[in-house]
């Protein structure tokens, strides 16, 4: 028996959530430390979480987003459109760029995606909506925002954000939360845009991701 | 011509009060220590003496306690067992920001959005101390739909010196599908002359030019008092956006010393 406990010590557990985190680098931006700390997040609530920065490719994350339980973005973006260092993704199908439009609620397993970009709750015409189309296509719960947001604000609500979510709290409330948090360290008319934030979902976002699990 | 967002204006219209310190700007470092205080018998005595003082009803069993520091000092957040969020001046004592489920006495839900500001006030007046004497203007009052997450009301105050937006300041804001209410509350002595040397024009040209700014740029900009280590300084911040031709915003924030004209940091937009 001792034997067995001491060989299960030395054996790291393996999720069987999945959970992947972007934080790609730009000419004037990298929000590399941003991901590792919500894959740190991640990896605390029980998730096989990894953190995918410098230059993560667009078609490769899409292809993996398809396994994960729980996907996290911090970038810039637009109406419709995450940028990636080599290519897009956008909501809608354009015939130019990787998408998230399929027929076959290809994101079934996705609890929650969380979109930290400008405008990604906007409306496109060419581009769709990201956090809509990510609604479509399985995901419980997906967050974007309408209008711009500032970098440094918008690392601290991700710190906070996946803190509180660590903390069992419902992805309304960490939301709320870590909007409140930035207030206190930015001033509350001072958000960057953060406040502005917009959950897609069929429910009310009252669910939880920790202990870690997969979308409904 | 590219239109600046208008949430956006919004914001910066009725947000006003509080801006980020320079110390702050360039990054966003973990500011909340991990490590419960607990066990500290004082400090839990404290807390629960302030949570009444403030609230005018005990403090509910503490789940934990933890040190966080705020744009102007240090607080202690305290979460219990209802559920609920303070965080508590740690030199003054003062609930600077209370996350709590409201009560059937204060539901906000069927008031519009200037119905429901009479509520928002009896907040303030309770928490904020000196409410009335440091003569707090109203900035505004907007509501955010957060989609599934429901609606936010939000009210906002502060205190002004000349043009220039003190770190004298208060919100709240209002989840009516939850009852609930986030108040965040500042008091701070001006310690600082508030009349710029930098003209607002100039400030906009240096905030431009630090973002190497297009011709359709949008740039607008507020006069504020944000701390500086143990004082204050005076700082233009400018707002400037323009989009390329997939809609992609570039620019972002820059704080700009309205003494000197020294810029003092610059904040891009994802």
């Amino acid at each position: 028996m001792a034997l067995l406990l001491a060989a299960m010590a030395m054996v790291p557990m393996v999720s069987a959530y999945q959970a992947s985190s972007y934080g790609p680098l730009y000419s004037n931006l990298d929000t590399a430390a941003v991901a590792q700390n919500a894959q740190g997040e991640l990896s605390s609530m029980g998730y096989a979480s990894t953190a995918y920065t410098g230059s993560p490719g667009a078609s490769n994350a899409l292809t993996r987003m398809s396994s994960d339980n729980v996907f996290f973005f911090d970038g810039h973006g637009g109406a419709g459109l995450l940028e990636f260092p080599d290519s897009f993704i956008t909501g809608k199908d354009t015939g130019i760029y990787p998408h998230l439009q399929s027929s076959n609620g290809q994101l079934a397993d996705v609890v929650l995606a969380v979109y930290m970009a400008c405008n990604t709750a906007v409306l496109s015409d060419t581009y769709g909506n990201v956090a809509y189309q990510s609604l479509v296509e399985g995901v419980d719960m997906s967050v974007g925002w309408t209008g711009t947001i500032n970098s440094a604000q918008s690392e601290y609500w991700s710190q906070r954000f996946w803190y509180w979510l660590d903390e069992r709290c419902s992805v309304k409330i960490a939301a709320q939360r870590a909007t409140s948090d930035l207030g206190d360290l930015y001033g509350t008319g001072n958000l960057g845009g953060m406040n502005n934030y917009v959950c897609r979902s069929n429910g009310n976002c009252a669910m939880t991701i920790d202990p870690a699990r997969a979308g409904d | 011509m590219t239109k600046i967002n208008l949430l956006k204006l919004i914001g910066i219209v009725i947000g006003l009060s509080l801006v980020l310190a320079c110390s702050v700007a360039a990054a966003a470092p973990d500011n909340h220590d991990s490590k419960s205080l607990l066990s500290n018998e004082p400090v839990v005595t404290s807390v629960k003496e302030n949570i009444q003082k403030y609230t005018g009803s005990p403090a509910d069993a503490i789940n934990d306690i933890s040190l966080m520091k705020t744009y102007t000092g240090e607080v202690y957040q305290v979460t219990t067992a209802a559920d609920n969020v303070f965080n508590i001046n740690v030199k003054t004592g003062r609930i600077e920001t209370a996350m709590i489920q409201t009560g059937a006495e204060n539901s906000v839900k069927g008031k519009d959005l200037s119905g429901m500001k009479t509520v928002a006030e009896a907040f303030v007046e309770k928490y904020y101390t000196n409410f009335s004497d440091k003569k707090m203007a109203f900035i505004g009052s907007q509501i955010i739909d957060h989609g599934a997450m429901g609606k936010e009301y939000v009210y906002s105050w502060n205190a002004k010196s000349g043009n220039a937006y003190t770190l004298s300041s208060a919100s709240v804001s209002f989840f009516p599908d939850d009852n609930r209410v986030y108040y965040h509350g500042t008091d701070r002595e001006l310690l600082i002359n508030t009349t710029p040397k930098v003209s607002q024009a100039d400030a906009q040209k240096t905030g431009e030019h630090a973002f190497a700014m297009g011709s359709a740029a949008e740039t607008q900009s507020q006069l504020f008092v944000i701390p500086s280590g143990d004082s204050q300084k005076l700082t233009w911040v400018v707002d400037t956006v323009e989009y390329d031709k997939l809609g992609i915003a570039h620019g972002g924030s820059v704080n700009i010393d309205a003494i000197s004209g020294e810029v003092l940091s610059t904040n891009p937009f994802n």
